[in-house]
């Protein structure tokens, strides 16, 4: 029984990654809007030192990396549902798997997505800006565990408005107020990192990312399955 | 400015409820047999 | 006089009193004493209206998610056949709504009695407090409910997706108004004060005015929740009325006698 689950789920993350791999959209979309939006970021705090203690520049760089991840995330992240809406797929989907196993196979692709994403944003932020990171190992724990969080969640809300109207804008609309606590989280836990926050707060918010991420990605199928007929 | 709390409080409730009512309105107006096709 | 004349007779006198009870907590609130301990003691009496507010708000904002759940469970494992299946989930919809609804009200009212207060205590509007922060946050939840339910046409849909979305919201609600102002380095930045009810610091008069708000504020809420649900499934009703077969296709009620009009003839 259980490899019948292990093989519907990597069948579907498989599909994923090959039709993201032909066409590479989504790809190219979100490596290009970290590129362009962290060259932004860079060009605002020009002429600033980010390491100077004090400065208040640090949290602000916490933050900003956390708001280029999460508006990545929401614009990459529900094409994975909203596409098979689109193509007229979905039913296909519903003939030929179980709703846990769907989810869970797209979760893993957008899972591999924004943790590429991620790495991305972090390695041009901290390039382009200077910024150092004090205590690494909270970096990318916080990294980690919120880049989980934020698949799970965002790729419910696309399951979830699949079938709306305006889809595309909404389903990163109603993501963003689930994942505010999770951006909270981060950016503790980015500060600390960045030397500007105590090690203690960070750790624990690396803790709570993880958490939440396991505890979204419990829930998740859950629901999916409960509105996957409709 | 003590009072504006309990203002507030009460007349936002029945800013609600004159809402809700004018629903019902509506839909008892929809139902009734000089409107209905029945 | 007929029964429901009598009926409407002992409801109109129900409101009355409420009405004047109202009247007279609020009237009450005026005369107890200043508290000490504020920086603008007479002011202090928008703790009164400020506190029931979110305690209403989260206790509907777990009561609409329960009814979300109970819309959706019955459609795992079995398809809904039968009628009455339809109309009972239809059900569990317009409670979850009429919730969620009166709670976006305690919502927004929360929000402006908090930041009233935070004016004339501290002189700011906005101090991201993180209670403050985490039912601005709140809101946004409720918000995207909303919005999120506009943009269904097909009820079926609307329903269940807007029941989904609340579920998936519910940690992350929970870990924000319980979890996240009671961790110990956010308490300290905080200007809400976690201890003072728990420890009984309200006593005497102050004790006895906020529990009437509340109890009062409480029994207003059902009551607009059970005319909100009414009013919701008239509207179902009226839909499908005249109609051949609902929105979901299936056969509509159809009326067996004359149906009776439900405003008063005379």
């Amino acid at each position: 029984m259980s490899s019948g689950w292990k093989a519907e789920i990597l069948a579907v993350y498989r599909k994923e990654l090959q039709t993201e791999l032909r066409s590479k959209s989504g790809l190219v979309t979100a490596g290009l809007f970290s590129f362009v939006t962290v060259v932004t970021i860079s060009l605002v705090l020009f002429n600033k030192n980010v390491n100077a203690p004090g400065s208040g520049l640090q949290d602000i760089s916490a933050g900003l990396v956390w708001v280029v991840i999460l508006f990545a995330s929401i614009l990459n992240l529900p094409r994975t549902f909203l596409l098979e809406e689109e193509q007229g797929t979905a039913d296909l989907l519903r003939l030929f798997a179980r709703p846990h196993a769907v989810y869970w196979g797209k979760v893993l692709f957008n899972i591999l997505q924004v943790l590429g994403t991620a790495t991305l944003v972090s390695v041009l932020f901290l390039g382009f800006t200077g910024t150092r990171v004090s205590v690494p190992w909270i970096y990318v724990v916080s990294l980690i565990g919120g880049s989980c969080s934020m698949a799970g969640a965002v790729t419910l809300c696309g399951a979830i408005v699949a079938q709306a109207a305006n889809r595309a804008a909404l389903a990163g609309a109603i993501a963003v107020p689930l994942l505010l606590p999770l951006v909270q989280l981060g950016v503790t836990g980015m500060r600390a990192a960045f030397g500007s926050g105590l090690v203690g707060g960070g750790q624990a918010a690396a803790v709570g990312l993880v958490a939440y991420a396991a505890i979204m990605l419990a829930i998740g199928p859950w629901i999916y399955a409960a509105i996957w007929k409709t | 400015m003590a009072a504006i709390p309990p203002l507030l409080v009460w007349c936002g409730l029945y800013l609600y409820l004159t809402r809700i009512e004018k629903k019902v309105r509506e839909a008892e107006r929809r139902l009734s047999p000089e409107n209905g096709s029945k | 006089m007929d029964l429901r004349g009598h009926l409407e007779n002992l409801n109109n006198a129900l409101r009355a009193l409420f009405a004047l009870l109202m009247g007279v907590v609020t009237v009450w609130s005026f005369q107890v004493p200043d508290a000490v301990g504020f920086q603008r003691p007479e002011l202090a009496r928008i703790f009164f209206w400020h506190f029931p507010c979110p305690l209403l708000l989260t206790g509907l904002l777990f009561v609409g998610s329960y009814f979300s759940f109970r819309h959706l469970v019955r459609v795992q494992g079995f398809r809904v056949e039968s009628e009455t299946d339809n109309r009972e989930r239809q059900l569990w919809d317009i409670r979850a709504v009429a919730a969620l609804e009166l709670g976006f009200v305690f919502c927004v009212l929360t929000m402006i009695t908090g930041i009233l207060f935070s004016l004339v205590q501290w002189g700011v509007w906005w101090q991201w407090d993180p209670r403050q922060t985490s039912f601005l946050l709140a809101m946004l939840v409720y918000g995207a409910y909303f919005a999120l339910r506009t943009a269904f046409t097909d009820p079926e849909k609307r329903a269940a997706n807007s029941a989904a979305y609340m579920l998936a919201a519910v940690l992350p609600l929970i870990f924000l108004i319980f979890v996240y102002p009671r961790l110990p380095q956010v308490e300290q930045a905080s200007f809400h004060p976690t201890q003072s009810i728990m420890k009984g610091q309200i006593k005497g008069a102050y004790a006895q005015v906020v529990s009437a708000v509340i109890i009062l504020t409480t029994i207003l809420s059902v009551w607009l929740y059970r005319l909100r649900v009414r009013a919701g499934t008239l509207e179902l009703l009226a839909e499908d009325y005249g109609q051949l077969e609902t929105h979901g296709g299936h056969p509509a009620p159809t009326g067996v006698v004359r149906p009776v009009s439900l405003s008063d003839p005379h």
